[in-house]
């Protein structure tokens, strides 16, 4: 069988024949074909090749493609695109023996509409539908073993580096040394996440994955590609968090470089924030573009709190603007959503409406993690019904050679597999003192069970099924061992209980100190996170200030004049954050203080159980949580227990009424709600403690209040 | 006993750690000396280039970014203000110094997002969208002689400067030292944050002889008569 990667293509006539070609020869050809894949480039610009064959038994086969009639330039066509793949080739040992490339390309022209002149070059072939299989029968490959390396070098979407920095490392053991070996691994990309890359549905297409799966990386790829392959479509990108911009710029830079040997024109693909505001290209955002496109006013976040009187108006400011204009107004070719868990379903369907006909959005998300507690709704509900009350957007269950729709992957790179263990176990509250309100520990569960199977739990014991006892755990092709073999169990996670301030804080900036010295990191290796984002500024003030008497400078990740940078970009400064700047960043130590505040909350323990997957994940390999008191006594036996189960998730899935209850009790109160439940807690307790000391008897409440009271009781 | 220099020098950094401390301060350069010529010590921030002096002529804004972007500060406020404090030594004297404050034009985010800011006591004074950002210098030149009595009146030795206007130089009483320095800003531009932290900050312990001239005591000036004994 040939597996069939639908990149973007220039050429969908002929794409689609030799991809149905493929198809039908079914199990005599065995391989995978690229279409619209590599691009390669070259001194004139981007070089793309139309379609690549790679077979372990006839190697590679190029097919220059053809919409209509033959060209007069097949033969210098061949040349040339065997010259430009053999350039890539050639640059990679395993393909050479001395100055011999070992996996020359045979070249075919691919016409299904032209005629074929008889007088065709056998050096040079053309050929139809009719032909083409004894053509393929005809080439011979000496080097079959080749073929996974082949693969790999064609898969290997980018060669860049992420990790800029150089290290200075003299000991090999050194927390330094052990960064670097894991950043030069995890430098390219798995076979999922290159798909993902290039398959283009015309269409809306889904990304999600855990945290550290890539998607942010797959997005600039994916961007970079269309950009380079259609230089004229207009692309946007846009975000949540604020710091993402000043990687996407880097990233998308660095891969239009790579592919086409030029800088990107930024003109043509656009970084942008998501709400945006006037004042320069800098600034602007994909709800400001529309704005001014339909000529509406634009609201401002001040403005527009006040307008719909809500702490969160960007939902209700985008319904306001989708309702306005009387026919949409295409802006953008493609739009690419990150973050996407975080934006409500009318930013969504603000882009769509912004989109051209073929509405191509890509939106990528985390699963199993939602800051703001709310899941992302399936596409159905997601871009809403049209004017028959038919679902704008619905992913059919889709052949498997179709591009796909919907790409889950669920190979994690951030995390190791205890690290990430933890954070599960601990954001859902899987080990904790079971509830008495609900009979369980857990703080939240979703629905779809098989979700855990799509993000890369295997079920060790028992069944994924409501109501029954289930293990799972992460298996090593979801969690690469080679993120948590370089360091011992007990030194990639570890916990601290503290008895004051003080005490933390000294433990930190001795931590710290000796991360700077004998373990050769470097200052942007290392985060603080602060979990409680209003008391970050005060409690990382206190730290900061010892580490500055040490002579060693940090700075507090915050709102600065470019908000897009999030670590000192001279690499002399520790980053101090609180949460929500520290999405989407990550580093090798991360530190997470005053823990405590993440055991347990009246009316938001959710959000800080969330709070805490969130600032745990954000570490490429150790992690220290701390905290004071009480309550980090507690967080910390419940990862003992983590610890103790060998980092397995061991549990009973709770039944769908379960799960209402864990929903109900655990859900982020309002302030509103908070004092309302307090309020009336106070006063039943008063009540109760009334007629029980006799002071006030049953008999004297009025009958039909009781009987009132008894009802509420009914449906229990 | 410390020199002067060694003094100023540390009555700074004493000041950044009580910034840093009490979270006013997001990011900082410590204070250091360094003799540029014989007998002459020349007090600056770590990582002091001369970008200053090439951005003479360009709007506000753009001076703004570049320190920013190089760091060229000793302190970074919570708001984006930059303070930056760089002195002149000969034989222990002050000869010369350049004292300022460069807030952020663009005090958007915070004004935008006050829920965030609000309960921060710190932020209080800045999240009024009716303010208008501006720089304050505080510059001393003892090196400078002017024959001309009209000169001499409008190139008051100590003076201040607001707004980055050229011939803005409000006469001030004598050099100031750090500790006025931050004082006045805070005071000023942070007040409900100064309430609180003020008496952590080290005391005036540098005192500077008065410079200022009869004539501009006559005119509008910059008094600061207590006067501790040394």
């Amino acid at each position: 069988m040939t597996d069939i990667i639908r990149g973007s293509t220039r050429k969908p006539v002929s794409s689609e024949q030799l991809s149905e070609f493929f198809e039908s020869a079914g199990n005599t050809l065995d391989g995978e074909l690229y279409i619209g894949y590599p691009i390669i480039a070259a001194p004139e610009g981007a070089f793309p090749i139309d379609g690549v064959w790679i077979s372990p038994t006839k190697g590679i086969v190029i097919f220059n493609l053809t919409e209509n009639r033959l060209s007069e330039t097949i033969e210098d066509e061949q040349d040339e695109s065997a010259n430009r793949l053999e350039t890539k080739f050639r640059s990679h040992k395993a393909l050479m023996k001395g100055r011999k490339l070992l996996a020359a390309p045979t070249v075919i022209t691919f016409a299904p509409a032209a005629e074929i002149p008889t007088d065709i070059d056998p050096d040079y072939p053309v050929c139809n539908s009719a032909n083409l299989h004894a053509l393929i029968d005809k080439i011979e490959w000496e080097h079959g073993e080749l073929y996974e390396s082949v693969l790999s070098v064609i898969q290997s979407i980018s060669t860049i580096r992420r990790s800029k920095r150089s290290r200075n490392t003299n000991d090999p053991e050194s927390r330094g040394s052990k960064l670097k070996f894991l950043e030069d691994s995890i430098a390219n990309l798995d076979t999922v996440q290159g798909k993902a890359v290039i398959e283009t549905v015309k269409g809306v297409q889904r990304i999600r994955g855990l945290a550290g799966s890539g998607k942010t990386i797959i997005l600039a790829l994916k961007a970079a590609y269309l950009h380079t392959q259609h230089p004229d479509w207009k692309i946007a990108i846009t975000f949540n968090t604020r710091s993402l911009k000043d990687q996407f710029n880097r990233l998308i830079n660095t891969f239009v470089i790579e592919q086409s040997g030029e800088e990107p024109d930024w003109s043509k693909i656009q970084i942008l924030n998501a709400w945006g505001a006037p004042g320069g290209s800098e600034r602007s955002g994909i709800y400001y573009e529309y704005t001014q496109v339909h000529g509406l006013e634009f609201l401002d976040y001040r403005t527009a709190k006040g307008k719909f009187n809500t702490h969160e108006p960007f939902p209700h400011v985008c319904s306001e603007a989708l309702k306005q204009p009387k026919s949409a107004i295409p802006v953008f070719d493609v739009i690419l959503i990150d973050e996407a868990q975080d934006f409500a379903p009318e930013f969504f369907r603000l882009c769509f409406s912004m989109l051209s006909d073929e509405k191509m959005l890509v939106y990528a998300y985390d699963e199993l993690q939602s800051l703001t507690n709310s899941s992302l709704p399936p596409p159905t509900e997601l871009f809403g019904n049209d004017e028959n009350g038919r679902p704008l957007v619905k992913f059919d269950s889709i052949a498997r050679n179709e591009p796909q729709q919907d790409i889950i992957l669920e190979k994690c790179y951030r995390n190791s597999r205890p690290v990430l263990a933890t954070a599960h176990a601990l954001g859902f509250g899987i080990y904790r003192t079971p509830d008495s309100k609900t009979g369980t520990g857990l703080i939240q569960m979703f629905d779809q069970q098989s979700l855990w199977l799509d993000v890369g739990y295997a079920v060790v014991e028992g069944e994924l099924e409501e109501g029954k006892h289930v293990k799972l755990a992460r298996t090593s092709s979801s969690s690469p061992t080679f993120l948590e073999n370089h360091s011992e169990l007990d030194d990639l996670i570890q916990f601290g209980s503290f008895q004051s301030v003080e005490d933390q804080c000294q433990w930190i900036v001795d931590s710290i100190c000796r991360n700077l010295t004998e373990d050769e990191l470097q200052p942007s290796d290392i985060i603080v996170i602060n979990p409680d984002p209003i008391t970050t500024r005060s409690e990382s003030a206190y730290i900061r200030k010892a580490l500055l008497k040490k002579r060693i400078n940090s700075h507090l990740a915050g709102v600065d004049r470019s908000p897009d940078s999030f670590f000192d970009a001279d690499n002399s400064s520790v980053t101090f954050t609180g949460i929500f700047r520290a999405k989407g960043n990550e580093a090798g130590m991360v530190y997470v203080i005053n823990a405590q505040d993440c055991y347990s909350s009246f009316g938001s323990i959710a959000t800080a159980r969330n709070r805490l997957f969130t600032a745990i994940t954000r570490s490429k390999s150790w992690v220290r949580i701390v905290g004071i008191g009480e309550s980090m006594d507690a967080l910390t036996r419940e990862y003992i227990a983590v610890k103790e189960a060998h980092f397995t998730l061991d549990f009973s899935y709770p039944t769908a009424d379960v799960r209402r209850s864990i929903n109900i009790i655990n859900r982020d109160m309002t302030p509103e709600e908070k004092k309302a439940v307090k309020s009336s807690t106070q006063q039943i307790e008063r009540i109760v403690s009334d007629v029980e000391n006799g002071r006030v008897l049953l008999e004297d409440l009025p009958p039909e209040m009781i009987d009132r009271f008894k009802k509420l009781f009914k449906n229990d | 006993m410390m020199s002067v220099a060694d003094e100023t020098r540390e009555q700074v950094n004493r000041i950044i750690e009580e910034l840093v401390g009490a979270g006013l301060a997001d990011h900082q350069n410590y204070a250091t000396s360094r003799e540029i010529a014989n007998e002459t010590v020349l007090i600056d921030f770590s990582g002091s280039n001369n970008t200053a002096a090439s951005l003479k002529n360009l709007p506000y804004i753009d001076i703004y970014s570049e320190l920013f972007r190089r760091k060229q500060y000793n302190v970074l406020l919570l708001d984006g203000a930059l303070l930056q404090l760089q002195y002149t030594f000969k034989n222990d004297i002050v000869i010369k110094h350049r004292l300022a404050f460069f807030p952020s034009p663009d005090l958007e985010e915070y004004q935008n997002h006050p829920e965030l800011y609000e309960e921060e006591l710190l932020f209080v004074d800045i999240v009024k969208r009716n303010i208008v950002a501006t720089p304050v210098r505080i510059d001393f030149d003892s090196t400078v002689v002017f024959d001309d009595e009209d000169e001499r009146f409008h190139h008051a030795e100590s003076h201040m400067s607001i707004g980055q206007y050229k011939n803005c130089r409000i006469p001030t009483y004598s050099a100031i030292s750090p500790s006025r320095f931050f004082e006045f800003i805070l005071c000023s531009f942070y007040n409900s944050a100064f309430r609180k932290i003020h008496a952590k900050l080290p005391a005036h312990s540098v005192i500077h002889p008065k410079v200022i001239l009869q004539e501009h005591e006559q005119s509008i000036h910059f008094g600061l008569e207590t006067q501790q004994c040394e």
